[in-house]
């Protein structure tokens, strides 16, 4: 009698692969289905984790684009703190793929978002990107007039990109009622004012979410038919949920849909890759070890960990070659490491 | 008699040949002069017994030891028991908010048709990040005297006709209408500087012209400095002269001098 199962190797064994391994992930977690050379233009997007993700492309010596640059010598915390060096634009985090998809779609004027202007405490600010300028802006013109401009930077990033590196965040959201123009944060957290007759809370399901990045994907290939996909979700867990379960089981739904997409997308398309960072940090290997005391924040040597996995798949050297990870205790959110995330906002609202 | 030192770089020159012309004008007051090139300042220190200079294991050469005790008549300056501390030519960081801005235009401040903008905050915090980077040597934020900041002055009106690579943001200046941005950043040094307890001593305002750089007669140069000749470098579109070391000087001394009517007791300094 034969088994299907006899011939695998040991990595298709839980005992082998994951029980027996220890803590660290092992090379052959992932095996990229297509190389990405130093020299291709990347975009990166995607929830916070994605700064995780892009921080270390660029240490790594990828090509990641910047459109949106700021001189040097501007250090990274002061720039990041008005959501410069974060991503390919000043884009902020994009959490949800129908955000995304919205995104190029505005870049191309194709659509232009309900209430783009929130205010708070007499400032104004970008509702799609309302954590790039923390004070606010004078006057609605002027966030326009900002918004302009960084729809160009868009248009270059996305037009002229080759591979986009996108990390699924949440499925859950904040919808214009009329219109269905959807945005990062929910009103009434950074800026603007919450009125459910003109907002209403949405948790996307897996077709939706899947139709979002298919429309995203189509979009940038009929732009350049060589356009690759590196699609991650992101770790981190849910801050607070509208969705009237416990947070833990909205979490696990969200990261299940996520991760359904990324599995679907994978199967479907040659040209979309998964890497595995998720399973790396929430792995019972890890027996949580990469998170922070609050079982929220991954740790510094978690990203590490995730980081260098990912590039020794690759085939490049990490950076850091030679130097141990980052002690277990180190905290994302450290000097050099600091992670601009909107959703942490919500935890002002724990009771 | 108000004892004051002033420490810099090479733009110490100008005070320096002032104050051979202008010590007569102000009897009550003694000033010494002390530093040397960028590299030279940055190998000196200051010891426990309030000596700051080149001290045994200085990282520098034969050539700049001697150059130091042909300028300046000894290797090191006494700090114990002056009133106030100067130090003069300091780079400021207004170069680097030049370069900083070159691309953007600033909300409030400049509407050039630069590409980009930058919000009035962003470029606030920016500049506060240059401005602290500025600041002198850390050693210093422990010296318990008044300690005043001359920063290196603006260019002259001519380095608009320069074509060396570093004027390139300053050719620029004029035809932007930087003036209200280079206010912005003094304001934002200022605040800066005193946050860490530096009084400040721009150059005069009668030095600068209404676009906000240096008048060109300032920039003329002598061909000596003390007892070195200098080579004439007609494209030093950097250093002052005396006329004009001597507006910034009198400016500094009446500064001090005022401070001194308001605080009758002046803090006594041990030095560092």
């Amino acid at each position: 009698m034969t088994s299907p199962y006899a011939d695998l190797p040991p990595r298709a064994f839980w005992r082998s692969a994951v029980a027996g391994r220890g803590g660290a992930a092992p090379v052959d977690l992932w095996q990229p289905k297509f190389a990405i050379s130093p020299q291709a233009r990347i975009v990166t997007a995607g929830s916070c984790f994605a700064q995780h993700v892009g921080r270390a492309l660029k240490q790594a010596g990828f090509a990641v684009m910047d459109t949106e640059p700021l001189p040097a010598e501007i250090p990274d915390a002061v720039a990041q703190r008005f959501g410069y060096r974060l991503y390919s634009a000043r884009y902020g985090n994009i959490y949800t793929a129908r955000q995304l998809w919205q995104l190029i779609r505005e870049a191309r004027g194709k659509m232009t978002p309900a209430l783009p202007v929130w205010q708070r405490d007499g400032r104004f600010f970008d509702a799609q990107r309302p954590g790039v300028e923390p004070d606010g802006l004078d006057s609605p013109d002027l966030v326009l007039a900002h918004r302009a401009e960084h729809l160009a930077a868009v248009r270059q990033a996305f037009g002229r990109a080759e591979v986009l590196v996108f990390t699924f965040g949440l499925t859950e959201a904040w919808l214009h009622r009329d219109t269905g123009t959807v945005y990062p944060t929910a009103p009434g957290t950074v800026a603007g004012d919450f009125d459910p007759e003109v907002f209403a809370f949405h948790n996307f399901d897996m077709a939706e979410v899947l139709a979002d990045f298919e429309r995203v994907r189509s979009l940038l290939r009929a732009r350049n038919p060589d356009m690759r996909f590196l699609v991650t979700v992101s770790p981190v867990p849910l801050t607070a949920t509208a969705s009237g379960q416990h947070v833990e089981v909205a979490t696990a739904y969200s990261k299940a849909v996520l991760r359904a997409v990324c599995g679907t997308l994978v199967a479907r398309h040659d040209d979309v890759d998964y890497f595995p960072s998720y399973e790396i940090i929430t792995s019972q290997a890890a027996r949580g070890q990469f998170y922070d005391a609050n079982l929220r924040n991954v740790t510094e040597r978690g990203v590490e960990t995730a980081m260098r996995l990912f590039l020794q798949a690759q085939g490049i050297t990490p950076p850091l070659a030679g130097a141990e990870p980052p002690a277990a205790g180190a905290r994302v959110g450290e000097p050099g490491a600091e992670v601009v995330c909107e959703d942490a906002l919500l935890e002002a609202f724990a009771r | 008699m108000m004892r004051l030192v002033i420490l810099g770089n090479s733009h110490i020159a100008a005070p320096r040949l002032a104050w051979t012309e202008m010590a007569a004008r102000h009897p009550g007051v003694e000033v010494r002069f002390f530093g040397g090139l960028q590299t030279v300042l940055a190998a000196m220190t200051l010891d426990a017994q309030g000596q700051f200079g080149l001290h045994p294991g200085a990282q520098v050469s034969d050539h700049d030891r001697a150059k130091t005790l042909d300028l300046f008549g000894a290797l090191s300056v006494d700090l114990s028991g002056i009133d106030a501390l100067a130090f003069c030519g300091l780079d400021w960081g207004i170069d680097e908010i030049l370069a900083l801005t070159d691309a953007f235009d600033i909300d409030g401040l400049i509407e050039s048709g630069a590409p980009r903008h930058l919000s009035a905050r962003a470029f606030d915090a920016f500049a506060r990040d240059v401005a602290q980077r500025s600041l002198p040597d850390v050693v210093w934020q422990g010296w318990r005297g008044r300690k005043i900041l001359m920063p290196r002055p603006l260019p002259p009106t001519r380095v608009q006709d320069s074509d060396s690579d570093w004027a390139e943001a300053w050719r620029r200046v004029t035809p932007r209408g930087m003036g209200r941005v280079m206010q912005r950043y003094r304001d934002l040094f200022a605040e800066g500087a005193a946050a860490q307890g530096y009084g400040l001593c721009y150059q005069p305002a009668a030095t600068l012209t209404a676009q906000g750089l240096t008048e060109d007669r300032y920039n003329q140069l002598p061909p000596k400095f003390g007892n070195l000749k200098l080579p004439r470098r007609a494209d030093d579109r950097v250093h002052m002269n005396a006329g004009f070391g001597a507006l910034w000087l009198d400016s500094l001394i009446d500064q001090l001098a005022s401070a001194a009517t308001d605080e009758p007791t002046l803090t006594e300094i041990t030095g560092g």
